[in-house]
């Protein structure tokens, strides 16, 4: 499992860099959780063009964090989904000529919406809709579009690493893990592994371990994931 | 025939391959579409005429069927559903106006100052024809005293392209798309030779 490999790597420069020798589990998971969510925030960043979605690798890493939901537009206005975490995209279906098309639904800026609103030239209506961020929800205008389907990335499941008592040691456990996976949905002794995919591998035990205070020079961390490469062929 | 959202969106397409950092949306694309495809019409029309070409393409007309109604002091009328091309001579972005159960039996266009050149003379009668004078965004009728219940105008003009849906026809004849579209990129030209507005967070608006 991902998750594991991440912990072994993270434990392997604990060593090296002698800053204490052993993490916790506990402590593990919890630096675990921050770097994802530290991945997530760094690389989901639209507005400088180099980042979400900016390449197929980008979609790809967010894939398995991207989620669609409809969501039927009341008195202007869409709840945002509890696991919300960032905007992706939004569109409405509406009717051109005589069929219903999907039509994108622009996310507009404060800054924007009321000169949008003024606007003869890029009037908001049921065939150029345009959402606004508010607290706890989006603002839709027209407020005749009936429903909006939201794609959003979403809070991610919290990586757990869970484990037996193997000699006093702890050993890694999928299941039957002796900690309770804080998870909803999930079997108590479970671990969950990293929504995001393998080759974040060495992004994200750099940024445990920089949680941890444990330096780990780019060189080192290099041969490392080279050589766990290697293993693997 | 294209749609004006498909003019538009051409016009888009165009800019984003060719301008770096250039941003239009749809909405403006078509306005500047349609405002060309208005000019490009009426001249297009004009030329005709320098070749004894004297009806306007059918491609360029577009019909309505609108009710007549009582302005409640005597007079009736129809709302007239789009702007025309309000430019051509002698109101001619009005084509034709008609009973919408007999084409056949034109109604007259009348000028404006109609009632105060004729009135007294014989041709005020109009020959016990109905004559139509447009008003903004309304046809008045005249030479009638009562109308039937149901009564409907079968009205045929040549619409201001502004004024249409994004997913109505774009009144033009498929050969001259090109010219339209080339005319709509120079006229948004300016706008995308600017540096892109940057409000708050270096994303271009």
């Amino acid at each position: 499992m991902f998750i594991d490999k991440v912990y072994k790597a993270v434990q392997l420069f604990a060593n090296k860099s002698q800053v204490g020798g052993y993490i916790s589990p506990l402590e593990f998971n919890r630096y675990a959780e921050f770097a994802q969510l530290d991945w997530i925030n760094e690389n989901y960043n639209p507005s400088t063009k180099l980042g979400y979605e900016n390449n197929y690798q980008s979609s790809d890493d967010f894939s398995e964090l991207k989620t669609s939901v409809p969501i039927t537009v009341s008195s202007g206005l869409i709840t945002k989904p509890t696991n919300y975490l960032h905007y992706s995209s939004a569109f409405a279906y509406t009717m051109f000529g005589d069929e219903a098309r999907p039509t994108p639904v622009q996310l507009i800026r404060d800054v924007e919406w009321s000169e949008r609103l003024m606007s003869e030239i890029n009037k908001p209506t049921k065939n150029f809709p345009i959402i606004r961020s508010i607290a706890g929800n989006f603002e839709v205008r027209p407020t005749n579009i009936n429903q909006v389907v939201l794609n959003y990335i979403r809070i991610p499941e919290q990586p757990w690493w869970n484990y037996t008592i193997v000699s006093g040691q702890p050993v890694f456990a999928a299941t039957g893990g002796v900690t309770t996976n804080p998870n909803a949905g999930v079997t108590a002794g479970n671990s969950t592994n990293f929504v995001l995919g393998e080759d974040n591998f060495g992004d994200l035990v750099f940024r445990i371990c920089r949680y941890f205070g444990i330096e780990v020079r780019e060189q080192e961390l290099y041969q490392f994931v080279n050589n766990e490469a290697q293993q693997e062929v | 025939m294209a749609t004006k959202y498909r003019m538009g969106e051409e016009v888009v397409k165009l800019f984003n391959q060719t301008v770096l950092g250039g941003n239009i949306t749809v909405q403006e694309a078509m306005l500047v579409a349609s405002q060309a495809a208005n000019k490009y019409i009426r001249e297009y029309i004009f030329s005709n005429k320098s070749t004894g070409e004297q009806t306007v393409p059918y491609s360029c007309l577009k019909e309505y069927i609108e009710p007549v109604v009582t302005d409640g002091y005597g007079k009736f009328y129809a709302n007239l559903p789009v702007r025309t091309l309000e430019g051509l001579p002698n109101n001619g972005g009005i084509f034709q106006v008609s009973p919408a159960n007999d084409e056949s039996e034109l109604i007259a266009p009348l000028n404006t100052g109609f009632f105060g050149m004729f009135k007294g003379l014989d041709s005020y009668q109009l020959e016990g024809r109905i004559g139509y004078i447009p008003k903004l965004d309304k046809i008045y009728l005249y030479g009638v005293d009562t109308i039937a219940d149901g009564y409907s105008l079968k009205i045929v003009v040549v619409p201001d392209s502004t004024a249409l849906d994004a997913a109505d026809e774009m009144p033009l004849p498929t050969d001259c798309e090109y010219d339209v579209i080339a005319m709509a990129v120079q006229m948004a030209q300016t706008k995308m030779a600017s540096p892109p507005n940057l409000v708050t967070d270096n994303t271009p608006r």
